[in-house]
């Protein structure tokens, strides 16, 4: 009963901990995301002004041109809004000989007549607007050209003390902005480090096997489901930054590892040890499962799971919800908060998606989407809590051999750009010779070997295991 | 490229079409039904073009579509259903009938009262309850339901018994303005149209999300963060103060309420009503109830033929409702995307037959 108490009192320190982390890490971001939107307002602002002088200065700059210049200027203007009036007409008449053709029909000459007929109407409509706008006099006017000179460097004055003026509002506004967010993030960090200290007072001393470089170490699992022993006594250590891989046969237990890892089962006996991006050892044993994502851990699923009365991106934001720190208040009411903190995972989701190559399906319901785009949204989803280590249950099943190819890829540049480690069962054993640094062989729970791709091919008990005794 | 066409292009870039920009504002639908509801009861107060029965009867549909609101969220976002919306409508026209007997205060204040008891006891009743789901769910709170009916009609100072609560004093707006029947319809508007917008920035949250991705699957829903009891109980919550809320503007422009018409079967109507709706959003669970109670109340009821058979006006209803429900089972909001996506079909198949391709 203590001990449960004990792990309560230090579940929700770690809580806070992590709140107050996720809090300054939206202001530090937030900040950026209020400059963006500031610049693009202003940008359309200088776009408006920019259009209201052309306007002005049009008359003007028209006045200053011969009559001859003006006179060919103002045609072709008009000829362009015919010629594009036309474009239409001109398609259907195509489109009517393709149809025709296809009938078996010979209607040449009746397109070329349509043709024809356009053409004509276009040059009398020009014909029309020279006799208009008839006069060939070829000297400018000096005074008008003189008008429009002053009056063109008066626009530009105005127009560069305007972006003056818009750089100096948006340093005003970003610094209070800062100073505020600044002062938060001074509180925040108080209340960070008080609940780091306590975390560290509460923390299990580092056991021996607990290596410096290990992200990961699980020690004497043991998960029985009515008397089947699925992980029997493991021992399993994953260095950080690495690509592990467990493989096994049917049946050996890795999906029950997997799950007792991200507690959704809760192991009958055993520890696992997991240093967080504080540097600080938990056992993941006491999370709930709802909170192992706070932690750093995300994952996918064997069967893609994604919801699919939510567009792409929006399944995206649904894995960044352990990040929003926003309230319920400020959620429902729609505050200035909340906004910010949307469009800050929104710039990331959409990132993250044109990293991967589908920003197109941003819009899109999963439903009917290709199921390599599927398994890519699950790993993007991954990615939005920002782990720091992705579990992947059998990233490969159900793509074709490109497709796997590509994946393992985007694993090994996920790991490096995105400073995580990667765990994975998978039954392709190209992709884990091919990506993995790591590999474990497990059999009905029980470990088998673990070293590199070529030691584990090499291993005479995985072939015996795998293949069966000859 | 010319300066005029230069100038013109630059124009279209800067200036999108200022009505279209309204338009596709999210709120602009609602306001635009909010328009027509106030116009219709401006009608009835100052011409006679619109009848007594009409009025009240858009009234009635909008305190029933405030629950449905709550309703749609529960079942339509959380995947929960409850037989409870009933019974909490009636807690509500108690409370919040009994404060407005005692109390001569502005009608905010009766609002927030309700809306805080109805947080209250949502949270026991979801705590509690929420540990079922599905089908046990929904016996628990039709049990809950005749409970509290049973319980209303017993002799009591607080609900008055089997004859009700009646001779409710119609409230008063920011201590100034006394109101009446009349009145409290612009009222239950303003006050839907403040709930819509909540239950709008509710389905575009993260708690939306939350709730939408816990009802698909659990397992995806604890691996993302979300506490599943947590974000069901906010569900459950969110549907009673609704329908406390409901309850509160019915006993204030109604000044009674009997204790028999907060029974199953009304929160049944309502499940029905946004199940025709199809979704959470609130043009959906709108249109449902306008299907469900208004079409009944106002139009059947005014056509001689109903009025002489009220049989058949029952008959009618269930008919309407066995078709809308077999031909879409997705709902009426369904049934629009998909006529809308066939007009759109239909306009790019006759382009292309008549233009061909597009050049890009």
């Amino acid at each position: 009963m203590a001990q449960t108490n004990r792990n309560r009192l230090f579940m929700r320190v770690v809580g806070k901990r992590d709140k107050a982390y996720v809090r300054m890490e939206f202001n530090k971001s937030r900040l950026l995301v209020i400059d963006a939107q500031i610049g693009q307002k202003q940008a359309k602002d200088m776009q408006k002004q920019t259009l209201l002088a052309r306007k002005r200065l049009y008359p003007l700059e028209l006045a200053a041109l011969s009559q001859a210049d003006r006179n060919k200027a103002l045609i072709e203007c008009e000829m362009t809004i015919h010629r594009a009036k036309q474009s239409l007409q001109r398609r259907a008449v195509q489109q009517t000989y393709l149809r025709a053709t296809e009938k078996g029909e010979k209607a040449e000459a009746a397109r070329d007549a349509a043709l024809n007929a356009l053409d004509r109407r276009l040059t009398e409509k020009e014909a029309a607007l020279t006799a208009r706008y008839g006069g060939t006099d070829k000297t400018a006017d000096k005074q008008a050209a003189e008008v429009y000179g002053e009056r063109s460097k008066t626009e530009q004055t105005r127009l560069s003390a305007l972006a003056e003026e818009h750089a100096k509002q948006k340093k005003r506004t970003l610094d209070t902005l800062g100073g505020k967010l600044e002062a938060q993030n001074g509180k925040l960090q108080a209340r960070f480090r008080e609940a780091e200290a306590q975390i560290l007072s509460m923390c299990p001393t580092d056991p021996a096997s607990f290596g410096e470089d290990s992200i990961l170490n699980i020690q004497n699992l043991k998960m029985y489901f009515s008397g089947i022993k699925a992980v029997d006594d493991l021992s399993i250590r994953v260095r950080r930054g690495e690509i592990f891989g467990l493989i096994g046969p049917n049946g050996a237990g890795k999906t029950t590892l997997f799950n007792c890892i991200t507690q959704f089962y809760k192991p009958k006996s055993g520890d696992i040890y997991y240093r967080d991006r504080f540097g600080s050892l938990v056992n993941l044993v006491h999370y709930n499962t709802h909170d192992v994502i706070r932690a750093g851990i995300s994952r996918t699923f064997q069967n893609v799971e994604l919801v699919y009365f939510l567009s792409v991106i929006d399944n995206l934001m649904l894995g960044a919800h352990a990040s929003i720190s926003s309230g319920l208040f400020s959620q429902i009411l729609r505050t200035k908060r909340y906004k910010d903190e949307e469009a800050v995972f929104r710039s990331r989701a959409m990132e993250l998606l044109s990293r991967l190559g589908i920003a197109a399906y941003a819009e899109a319901y999963p439903l009917g989407l290709p199921y390599g785009v599927l398994k890519k949204i699950e790993l993007a989803r991954t990615l939005m809590s920002n782990p720091r280590m992705i579990i992947l249950d059998e990233p490969a099943a159900g793509l074709n051999e490109s497709e796997t190819e590509e994946l393992g890829r985007i694993i090994r540049s996920v790991r490096d750009d995105f400073d995580c480690t990667v765990f994975l069962v998978e039954h392709d054993m190209n992709l884990v010779m091919g990506i993995c640094d790591t590999v474990c062989a497990i059999s009905f729970g029980k470990m088998l070997a673990v070293g590199t791709p070529e030691e584990i091919q090499g291993n005479p008990v995985v072939q015996e295991a795998y293949l069966g005794v000859e | 490229m010319t300066l005029q066409n230069e100038y013109a292009e630059l124009a279209k870039a800067c200036k999108p079409h200022y009505l279209r920009r309204v338009a596709r504002h999210p709120f602009f639908g609602y306001i635009v039904l909010m328009v027509m509801l106030v116009v219709v009861q401006l009608l009835y107060m100052f011409t006679g073009l619109i009848s007594l029965t009409v009025s009240q009867a858009i009234n009635t549909t909008m305190i029933l579509a405030v629950a449905a609101l709550g309703v749609g969220i529960l079942l339509m976002m959380a995947g929960l259903m409850s037989f409870g919306t009933g019974a909490f409508m009636g807690l509500g026209t108690f409370i919040a009938g009994n404060l407005l007997k005692v109390f001569d205060l502005p009608f905010v204040f009766y609002l927030a009262a309700v809306a805080l008891a109805g947080v209250v006891i949502g949270v026991v009743v979801g705590v509690v309850s929420l540990r079922a789901k599905g089908i046990h769910l929904l016996i628990i709170t039709m049990a809950l339901s005749g409970i509290m009916g049973t319980m209303f009609v017993l002799p009591n100072t607080f609900t008055g018994g089997p004859s009700g609560l009646s001779g409710v004093p119609f409230p008063t707006l920011i201590f100034l303005f006394d109101t009446s029947r009349e009145t409290m319809y612009f009222v239950v508007l303003v006050v839907t149209f403040l709930l819509i917008a909540v239950t709008l920035n509710i389905i575009n949250s993260s708690i939306g999300r939350a709730m939408l991705g816990m009802s698909q699957s659990e397992s995806l829903a604890q691996a993302m963060g979300i506490y599943l009891l947590k974000y069901r109980v906010l569900a459950f919550v969110v549907a009673t103060v609704y329908s406390m809320l409901a309850g509160a503007l019915y006993v204030a422009s109604i000044s009674s309420s009997s204790p028999y018409t907060w029974t199953t079967a009304l929160s049944m109507n309502i499940l029905v009503a946004v199940i025709i709706g199809g979704t959470a959003k609130p043009a959906g669970v709108i249109a449902g109830s306008f299907i469900m109670f208004c079409l009944d109340l106002a139009i059947l009821k005014s056509i001689p033929f109903f009025v002489e058979n009220p049989t058949f006006s029952v008959f009618f209803m269930g008919i309407l409702i066995i078709l809308i429900v077999m031909k879409y089972p997705g709902g009426l909001m369904w049934m629009l995307a998909s006529l809308k996506y066939r007009l759109q079909t239909f306009r790019t198949m006759r382009r292309l037959k008549k233009y061909g391709p597009d050049e890009s």
